[in-house]
Order: structure tokens, then sequence, then C-alpha cells
């Protein structure tokens, strides 16, 4: 095969050993890669209902159909894929950076990992020779640190590592995986999936060449490519970057605010991607083979967080800033900071922050429970040891560190009407009382609560619908952007390039770099496939039409003032948008994918699953 | 006056994507791989970026360290060739380069040098693909040139902001 | 009739200015005070309010008049009245 390795790694964490397992080109063109590979590799490997922390639990990495070759903005990226500790259903998240492209350079495209090291440990892969490694002295340090005495003990500085952090070792259910410094597979609490495993990190170092079909073809394609990289496709994400929705979305009355308590925050304009770029961005950088070069690299030069350093996107800044009420950039950037050098989620772990400041508000929590903090809204200082506090267990950060959603079973008295989750996953940016497509997105995506499956605030803030009222047609819209998303994520492209690509360019991309025929037709067919299989391993392990809900505060509390004041999503809307996502997708009213539908997509495997419930 | 042309790079330019890597080994062996390019980046987090060739060396270390005299220097470009017959692989240049500018051929275990794509339409491939410009063939002649017109217009803007102030 | 237009995002940052009156015609129309600002601001501007068409919004921006995304209203051809505000905003994916 071309570009593909065909190899996969399996590690026994346990004994240590290892061996390798090959896919072919079948395999390769059903599921192309990343998102495909990761989940049937995952539903495929997992006995159905095991806890997320028992060692059999796979953690899977999986890189994408161009990954190690020169097809803008896919180079690196990598997917994770665990059953999640956070939902107890599909746990995935992306990364990109530099490691992806290493792994295919090592030879292999799919690594599963299982079982649980004895002591403290991390993975080597060194090309064909794959060691677990001893990683007692790094138990405790920060991603960072783990990654430079990695190389250093190694002797080799260009080692790409995936890293826990302290959190993950704690088994904090935000906890993730970084990689080259700012890049992380965040979501889902896949760090402490490593963590339960005894497993510090990841390091490989790859010297094989990426051969693809039809070089100078591509080549040829790429120039085009780039150029469009380079055009006004990109070119907002080029200058002011993600922050700039700060102000976007405060002007639609659609960003999420003291925990959700309101739609737009006062204090968003010192905020704000202007404001960033402004007075604290100080670099540019970009990930292997990427001519945007979108990371915004923020620095804080004076003040209590002073030499603060992070990469700074909307959502982080979202949950560290409106969600919690803080209205200044460096403890937001300082936060992110904590949130990449201990190891958890930023989108998370800020969602959790303001959890934790509308308990203490409420007199929930106390002073004596925080430590000593005044966990209130608006307090920079405490968010940032909060943060800190999460990651390390310390005082209620233990309880915290579990979530909001099982937090708020601990802690009780009404706080289950304010953890803003879905499927035990933190929400994200985007305001949802007044989203109602968006909304839907949210309900049914597979990870839990999540913008980055679907996309489909875009039909709402961009009033290509009324996004104040739930009908039926919804469902095929946000059905076509997942489908789509798959697609990206498979790839795997940014989606930031999302404006330069159409299905038959990415197909005749695939087919250059693989040498496998794929049309624009397959390959949105291959995107339906992947989403199928993923609710297919949902219900495996227990989604019901119950699951794909919103929190109480959304369906209950109307957003109190701005442009969307008044809005919410009350039961009948949801009921009338999952009826219409359901039916566009060949699902029984339960969610469960019919028999006539898997026999469509080559699925029918997995019919015992569907057989479950029938309607 | 020798006028040695090599490709350099402006560390405020380079964001360290490494396309430069990419196309270098596309051109030369038609495949993927960093480890065969000519060209390398260096990221030191930070913020930090450079990419780093061979610099056409006056008096190139590796043509003298070499005990089997394989290499020889190209006196009219600068460039440094490989005798594959001569070359065993022994990487005794390799070490003796300052700026890590040479590598090792994986399948043919002689030593790669940036050539300059001299059979290559229009010139070095990195230089062309390079999103932010941040490569170009120059001499040292004019770095130094350039260095000088910036320093000189630096001392005029602040020479202008204090007048007015 | 004096109209307020609001800039977020990188028109923001190009024209160096948060927000502005404008006096237009009654009865203008969104696309009218559009093209009225590009004749003002120039090429960039234009860019980035245009597609190449010169006739539709560029994907990715938004415009709203008093709140409400012109999509749900008469698209370009909402008509403004006295006092209304016109609001140009960058929507970006993700961001995470």
């Amino acid at each position: 095969m071309n570009a593909y390795t065909g190899k996969i790694l399996y590690v026994d964490l346990t004994s240590g050993r290892s061996k390798t397992g090959i896919f072919n080109e079948d395999f390769a063109r059903a599921y192309i890669g990343g998102t495909g590979f990761g989940i049937k590799t995952l539903i495929d490997n997992q006995e159905p209902g095991i806890d997320p922390f028992d060692p059999q639990n796979p953690l899977i990495y999986a890189v994408g159909a161009a990954s190690g070759t020169m097809v803008p903005c896919a180079s690196s990226k990598f997917g994770v894929f665990a059953k999640s500790p956070a939902s107890n259903l599909l746990g995935e998240a992306y990364s990109t950076g530099q490691w992806g492209a290493e792994l295919r350079q090592a030879g292999y495209d799919i690594v599963v990992i299982k079982g649980k090291s004895p002591k403290p440990a991390y993975l080597w892969i060194d090309d064909e020779s794959v060691q677990r490694m001893d990683a007692s002295h790094l138990w405790g340090k920060t991603t960072w640190d783990t990654e430079e005495t990695i190389r250093n003990d190694l002797g080799d500085q260009l080692i790409r590592v995936s890293a826990i952090g302290p959190a993950g070792e704690k088994l904090v259910r935000t906890a993730c995986l970084l990689n080259d410094h700012f890049r992380a597979a965040g979501r889902t609490g896949l760090g402490a999936v490593a963590g339960s495993k005894n497993l510090k990190a990841v390091a490989v170092r790859g010297t094989h060449d990426v051969k693809v079909a039809q070089p100078e073809e591509l080549r040829e394609l790429c120039k085009d490519l780039y150029e469009r990289c380079k055009g006004p496709a990109t070119s907002k994400y080029r200058g002011l970057g993600t922050p700039a929705n700060v102000l976007t979305l405060n002007a639609q009355g659609a960003l999420p605010t003291r925990n959700y308590q309101s739609a737009t925050f006062e204090g968003a304009e010192t905020v704000s991607g202007e404001y960033l770029n402004e007075h604290f961005v100080t670099k540019i950088e970009g990930c292997t083979a990427c001519p945007c070069r979108c990371e915004h690299i923020a620095e804080v030069r004076e003040g209590p967080f002073k030499g603060a350093i992070a990469r700074v996107e909307y959502e982080p800044t979202m949950a560290f800033g409106p969600y919690c009420g803080v209205d200044r950039l460096d403890a937001v950037i300082k936060a992110i900071e904590y949130c990449n050098l201990y190891g958890v989620d930023a989108i998370s772990t800020g969602i959790v922050v303001g959890f934790g400041m509308e308990c203490y508000e409420r007199e929930l929590i106390t002073k004596e429970d925080t430590g000593g903090l005044e966990l209130e809204f608006g307090n920079g200082e405490a968010m940032v040891e909060m943060v800190k506090k999460i990651a390390l267990r310390k005082d209620v950060g233990d309880v915290l560190a579990e979530g909001v959603k099982r937090a708020s079973e601990k802690i009780g008295r009404g706080s289950e009407h304010f953890a803003m989750h879905i499927k035990g996953v933190e929400v994200t940016g985007y305001e949802l009382r007044g989203l109602k497509t968006c909304a839907l997105g949210y309900a049914v995506s597979r990870r839990g609560a999540d913008h980055q499956r679907h996309g489909s605030y875009g039909w709402d803030l961009g009033g290509k619908v009324d996004r104040f009222k739930a009908d039926k047609g919804r469902g095929k819209l946000v059905m076509g952007d997942e489908d789509v998303y798959c697609i990206f994520d498979s790839m795997i492209l940014c989606k930031f390039t999302r404006g330069i690509w159409d299905f038959d360019l990415i197909a005749k991309v695939y087919s250059l770099v693989t040498g496998i025929p794929m049309t624009g037709a397959e390959l949105l067919k291959a995107g339906e496939r992947m989403s199928n299989l993923a609710r297919l391993y949902n219900v495996r392990e227990g989604l019901t039409r119950k699951g794909d809900t919103l929190p109480p505060r959304i369906m209950k509390d109307p957003i109190p003032s701005g442009v969307a004041k008044g809005s919410y999503v009350n039961q009948e809307d949801l009921d009338i948008l999952l009826d219409g996502y359901y039916e566009a997708r060949g699902w029984t009213k339960e969610g469960v994918p019919k028999k006539e539908k898997l026999k469509e997509l080559g699925l029918e495997a997995y019919a015992n699953i569907a057989g479950k419930e029938e309607s | 006056m020798v006028r040695h042309k090599f490709v350099t790079v402006d560390p405020d330019k380079c964001v360290g994507c490494r396309i430069c890597e990419y196309v270098c080994s596309l051109e030369k062996d038609k495949v993927f791989n960093p480890t065969r390019s000519r060209i390398r980046v260096i990221r030191i987090y930070p913020t930090t970026n450079a990419s780093l060739t061979c610099r056409l060396c006056e008096d190139a270390p590796c043509v003298i360290a070499c005990p089997r005299k394989a290499l020889t220097q190209s006196e009219e470009t600068g460039v440094i060739m490989v005798d594959d017959d001569l070359c065993n692989g022994c990487g005794w240049c390799i070490e003796a380069c300052d700026f890590g500018a040479i590598c090792l051929d994986p399948d043919k275990k002689v030593v790669r040098i940036c050539d300059l794509c001299s059979n290559r339409e229009g010139g070095p491939a990195c230089v062309e693909w390079c999103p932010e410009e941040a490569l170009e063939q120059t001499t040292k002649d004019i770095l130094s040139q350039k260095a000088r017109i910036g320093a000189v217009q630096r001392l005029v803007k602040a020479a202008e902001t204090s007048k007015a102030a | 009739m004096r109209v307020k237009v609001q800039y977020l995002g990188p028109v923001r940052v190009m024209l160096d200015k948060r927000e502005e009156e404008v006096e237009v015609s009654l009865k203008t129309t969104v696309y009218e005070l559009l093209r009225k600002l590009s004749n003002t601001y120039g090429e960039g501007f234009e860019r980035e309010v245009f597609e190449d068409d010169g006739g539709s919004i560029r994907d990715g921006l938004i415009i709203t008049v008093n709140g409400r995304a012109i999509g749900q209203l008469d698209g370009v051809r909402t008509s403004l009245k006295l006092g209304d505000v016109v609001t140009l905003l960058p929507l970006f994916a993700g961001g995470g």
C-alpha cells in the first residue's frame, strides 16, 4: 500500500511485550484513517461494558490517511480513542503538532495499548523497536518536563512525546495527553485512561520513507492547495485566530458566561481576540506541513502571572474567561499554561472551575473546602489556583476532578441543575439555548457535549435557519455536518482549511496519496459509516435516547438578557430535533441504527447490537 | 570575488512547519522523509524556529575532514560534491560540519549535502515552497549589506523619534 | 438618516475602528450600506466583506441588524431604518 503502513502495533503493558498486526486495502478504503480507524479498532478490541479504568480498556492511537505527507495541514494529526472515563461511552480526541507524522514514519498507523504496567512506564517506539521503559523518575513530572527528560535520556531531541501530567496519573477525569508543548488530545479524559495503565507517555521516533502513489501529481496539486491555504479561506485563522469568536458570540448572545448563567459577558472586550493579539501574542507558529500557521502563542509580560506562556484558542479563552466571569487575559493564559503542564483539558477544566464557582457562591462548598480560595466568579487568581488543585486532587479539587457530572452528584443540593455536561462531558463555547441546530448537534454528538463533530452553529449564527426555533429539518443538516467532519477527521485534515476543499478534491488527494481509487460520494459514505459505527459502539455500551439530551439549565432556564433573551430548548423542541435527526439517519425512535442502514454501510457484523431494540 | 549563494533562513519568519524538509526529500528521493532532507528545521520552545542547510563555507571543514577525499568543493558555486564511489559513510564530515548540514543516505550509506537543486528549474525547492518566504538563496555580502541597511534605518528612526519628543 | 455600524474581528483591526455612525438615505439596504463603506475604505475592506462576485457576503462573515442575522431578515436586501445597528461579525470554526 502507498502512504498507509498497513501495520497495527499491539502492546501489552502488563508483560511489556508487543506484536504487529496488519490491515489491508479493504479496511483502509472503508475506514480511511483517524476517526474510522479509531472507532473500528475500539469496537473490535474492547470487551463490551468494561470499566474505563480496567487494564483491558484499549488506548488507541490512529493517524490519518495523509499522515507524513505534504498534504497541507494533514501531516501530523492523530486521534486517540478508548472507552471514556467521563462518559463511559466513546472517548475520542484529536491532536496535531509533530507527533502524528512521526508515528507513520516509524511504520505504524494504529497503536493499541492494553494492560497495566506493574510500575510507571513509557512506551518507546523507535522504528521497529518497541520497548516498555521505566518511567519511575518521570512520575509526577509535568508534560513538558517529561518530554525533555525522555529526549535527554534517550539522547535524541527529535523524539516526539505524547504525555500525561500529574492529572492523568491521579485519574482526573478531565486529564489529557499533551504533545509538542502546545497540542493536546484533550477531551473525554483519555489522559486518565493512560494513567490507569501506569503509562506516562508514548515516545516515538520514525525514520522510514513515506511513499505516495503519485508523488509528482500530488506535488503539482499541492501548489494550488498551498496557495489556497494562504488565501482568503484561511486568513482569519492566520490573523486574529479563533479567539475573535469571543466578541462575535457575545454580540449574538451566544457566549456561555458564568457557568451558563447568561449568554453575554460585560467584560468581553478585555478577553477578546482583538485584545489578545494586541497585548499578548508574540509569535504565530505552524504544525508539520502547514502553510497556514495559526498557533497563536501568547505571553504574559507583567503582573502576578508574568512569564505565563500558552497557545491560545477561542475555547480555552471562553472557558477561563467569560465562563468563569474573568475579564483579564493574563489569568486566562496562566490557567491554560497550568492545564498544559499538569495535563488537563483546558475546555473541560474551565467548565469545571465555573461550576465550582457557582457552587461556592451558592455556599454549597466553603472556603475551607477550597483550601482558602475565594472561588467567586471573576476571581482570576482563585481560578488559576483551582486548576492546580483539580489537577492534583487537592481539597475540593478532588471532588471537582471527577468532572461536573460526578461532582454534582456528590455535592447534591440542586447542583445537578447547573452541572453543564452532556453524557458526562463538559459543554463547550456555544450558548445552546439560542442556537437550536447546534443544540441538536451537541445532544447527539458521539463523544458527549461537543462542537467539533458537527460545527452546526454555522447554520444558526449564519442566519441560514431560525436559530430560536426547532424543526425536524435540522436533523438532516446536523447529519450532513457530522459525516463531512468524519471525512476531515479520518484523512485527517485541519478543519481550519475547510474552505479550500470539496469532496471530490479530497477524494482526488486520497487517491494520489494512497493509490486507492476513491470518489467524493464514497468518502461521504465512509463518513456515514463512521458515524453509524460510533453510534453502535455507544448503544453497545448502554446509550439510549435518554442520553441524547441537554443539561437542565439549557432546558429550563431562559437566557436572561441580550439579543437572545428568553430563548431555551425545552423537551418538546428536543423531541422534534431528535426525531428529525434519527429519521434522517435511518435510526429507530430510540436512536439505534436500523438493520437496513447497517446493510447499506456494510456493518451487518454489528447487527446483534442493533437487534437489541427494534421499532 | 567569490559569490557562493547558499540557502539561509530568517528566524523571525520561520514558523517551524518543516515543509522545506518534505519538499527536499521529495525532490531528491521521491519520498517524504525528513531524515533524507538536506535542510533541517530546529524548533526550540517556545518560539524559536530556524532551518539550516549547507552554507558553502570557504575552506569547507567537511572537505578537509574527509579521510578518503570523497568530498570536493566547486569553485564556481561553492557546492560540496560527493563522490559516491569514494565515500564509505564514515560520517567524519558530518561531525566536522558546524551546522549539521550533512546527512547520510539511509540506503546507499553515502553522505548527502544541499546542492542548491542544481538540476531543478527554478532553483532550490525549499526556497520556492516555504509558505512564509523565510528562506532565500543569497551571499554573505548581501546578508551583511541587509544588516547594515537595517541598522541605519533603525538609527534614523530612533533619531527621528527622539527629535519629535 | 443615521445608522450605527459596529466592527468586530479582522475588519476592526483593518480600520482600527470599533464603531461609527454612518449617514445614509432612507430605506437604504444592507447591501447599499456595505457598498458605501467599501467605497470609503477601499479594496481591502471590500475583500473582507464581499465574495469575488461582489454581490454576496463573504463566507464566514455574519451581518446582523439589531442583533438579528440578515439571513433571517431579507438578506442583503434588508431595509434599514433610523437608529439601526449593523454589526459585522467574523465566525470561526472550532478553536479548542
